[in-house]
């Protein structure tokens, strides 16, 4: 082969190496600018993340505070609607104490009944705010379950009675006794279940049934199962989760037809699990709904003797010494009337001051102190009490607190201020003898044991 | 926003890949010594006077000639040329391109994968690229019908390349070739599987 051939082959592999170079040069900078392209992109898409996640942050915050708004105007009117309300069912209560008779009696029981329901009303509404803003506390008490629950189906049968429905119910007999929980909320859903139980059947009857979870929980945890069965007309499949919702009933007719404000199962299931329980349900349409709750209480050993205090007898409280300072006359004039049998001694005064030099004056056995009053509030006129600032009182005086304003901040601070109990507004009667009385039984043995 | 950028490969209508032209005449190199390659390229008017460069792309037109010239000066078919083209092309892809044999354990694993993934990828590399459409019916388990169809005619070099494939394997491929139509650019292989 002559050189020549080789010349040639060799020309042509330098320009081939040359254009493969060029080619390869041009695609280097396609992809330069391309990843350019893709980095601009990327950078403008983190870019758009971040203003989005600064909308989404400032949008959040406002909604929060909206929120913490609303919560503070729900518990400014609950002392608001609460205090009135108070007075309305009191007096009611009153007026049918006397058992007036034809239409006036008749009115009368509206009114209350009326009364009452609106009472219900605010407080589900006030529950639910306080639930979903956070601020529900529980009670740790100790209390025996099975009397608590022997005494909330007893005051509700007549109902069931009345509407001809059979009222059962079953109880664990190896359920130890007592145990911590709070009381009153388990009572709060149990009333709401069975008065659901009760609204919705026509026929058969209503069965509570009471077990221990013997197997559930760890150590010094003690599972109580409350299951409610009605014969009533049932919950299709698809609407069982939806009746947990809030302002949700089973469907439009409901509420026209039994009232309602569709919150109670809502609120339920809420204090259940904010307990760590849970509130399920099962129903057939057209042959009954099962509501089971299932519920941790603490036990301790040690509490059970520290209760015998606990079922005593009402007390008398005969000859008790009681200040009501209160600024509102139909508040103090209510008082004046549920404890005009009891032969408690009331003294009054309308604001903190007064209190402080009637407590100055008088011997008294404790006190009962509305929280917003003009002059000296609630809290200082406790205050001064407990530092001594007026002569000769017993800076130890029993001061239980009247208040409409049920969220936490308010139990807190009137426990801070130094106050003994509370009473919540409007006040029952059968509450107000039974603080009283424990009271009663307090400075009793008191005084037993200085003497 | 993506822009697409002024520097773009744009392929020419009727062109093929660099590739095809550097591997052809290295194996004219090979069979028929470096004069070959010379007289091809000097006798015939190519518009790239005969320099290629894998990565280019040149018109369909010059591999055309320098095929039917290296028929006359060699005495051997068109055909037969091709064909054999096919074989070592297959030797190439095995040793430059052993991603392409990856995914497939035998022949007609390896025939399925051109359309569905081979080319996919050459396609992404190279949007514009015109390349023949190789459609595979698996009519049992040891018969795959496969089409060739592509403006080029080189159904002959796929025949080579399938016995190529057929030989790498070791499974003897038994290949029917079917013209389907007269200018050669649908072609049907039915292959039968012996191993």
């Amino acid at each position: 082969m002559s050189d020549d051939a080789y010349r040639k082959a060799f020309e042509r592999e330098r320009l081939a190496r040359k254009e493969a170079e060029r080619i390869t040069e041009l695609k280097s900078r396609e992809l330069y600018a391309l990843n350019s392209a893709l980095k601009e992109l990327n950078a403008e898409l983190e870019q758009r993340i971040l203003d989005r996640t600064e909308e989404l942050d400032k949008a959040r915050l406002r909604a929060e505070a909206n929120t913490r708004a609303k919560s503070e105007f729900l518990s400014v009117m609950s002392h608001e609607m609460r205090s009135p309300l108070n007075v309305i069912i009191g007096f009611a209560e009153l007026l049918a104490q006397r058992e007036l008779e034809g239409e006036e009696g008749g009115y009368v029981r509206n009114l209350r009944f009326s009364a009452i329901q609106l009472l219900n009303l605010i407080n589900d509404i006030l529950d639910l705010s306080a639930i979903e803003a956070g601020k529900v506390m529980f009670d740790r008490a100790p209390f025996d379950v099975v009397q608590n629950i022997e005494k909330v189906f007893q005051a509700m049968e007549q109902r069931a009675v009345d509407k001809g429905l059979t009222w059962n119910l079953s109880l664990p007999t190896t359920l130890p006794s007592p145990l911590r929980g709070d009381v009153a909320k388990l009572n709060q859903v149990l009333i709401n279940l069975l008065d659901n139980a009760i609204k919705f059947t026509s026929r058969g009857g209503v069965t509570l049934d009471m077990s221990h979870l013997k197997d559930k929980g760890e150590d010094g945890e003690v599972w109580v199962r409350f299951e409610v069965q009605d014969t009533g007309k049932g919950v299709s499949e698809e609407n069982v989760e939806r009746i947990f919702q809030k302002f949700e009933q089973e469907n439009t007719s409901t509420r026209r037809l039994y009232g309602g404000t569709g919150l109670g199962l809502a609120i339920s299931r809420h204090l259940i699990e904010l307990q760590g329980g849970s509130l399920t349900c099962t129903s057939v349409l057209g042959s009954g709904t099962t509501f089971e709750v299932e519920l941790p209480f603490a036990f301790e050993q040690r509490v059970a003797q520290d209760q015998v205090d606990l079922h005593q007898e009402e007390e008398s409280l005969s000859g008790m010494k009681v200040l009501v300072v209160e600024d509102l006359e139909v508040n103090r004039m209510l008082l004046r009337h549920m404890l005009r049998d009891s032969g408690v001694v009331l003294l009054e005064a309308e604001h903190g001051a007064e209190a402080l030099k009637v407590l100055g004056q008088e011997e008294v056995d404790l006190v009962l102190m509305d929280l917003h009053m003009p002059e000296m509030d609630g809290i200082e006129a406790t205050q001064a009490i407990r530092k001594g600032a007026v002569e000769g009182v017993n800076t130890a005086l029993p001061i239980v607190c009247l208040t409409a304003d049920v969220f936490k901040e308010t139990k807190e601070s009137i426990f801070s201020a130094g106050m003994n109990d509370f009473v919540t507004k409007p006040i029952d009667m059968h509450r107000l003898h039974q603080v009283l009385g424990h009271w009663q039984r307090h400075i009793r043995a008191g005084r037993t044991a200085t003497s | 926003m993506i822009t697409r950028h002024a520097v773009s490969f744009r392929e020419k209508q009727d062109s093929m890949k660099g590739i095809v032209f550097t591997e052809f005449l290295e194996m004219v190199e090979q069979k028929f010594g470096m004069e070959m390659v010379n007289a091809l390229i000097d006798n015939n008017d190519l518009a790239s006077d005969g320099v290629y460069s894998a990565v280019g792309t040149y018109h369909h037109s010059e591999m055309v000639a320098l095929v039917v010239d290296l028929g006359k000066r060699s005495g051997i078919t068109i055909q037969d040329l091709l064909k054999a083209f096919g074989a070592y092309l297959f030797q190439t892809f095995k040793t430059g391109y052993p991603e392409m044999f990856a995914n497939a354990t035998n022949g007609f694993e390896f025939l399925q994968s051109v359309d569905q993934e081979i080319h996919v990828e050459v396609l992404k590399l190279y949007p514009d690229a015109e390349l023949p459409s190789f459609r595979t019916t698996l009519l049992s388990e040891h018969v795959l019908q496969m089409d060739y169809r592509s403006d080029r005619a080189m159904g002959a070099l796929a025949h080579g390349l399938i016995e190529a494939c057929g030989e790498h394997y070791d499974e003897g491929f038994e290949i029917d070739f079917q013209p389907q139509t007269e200018d050669g650019k649908h072609v049907r292989f039915v292959i039968e599987k012996q191993a």
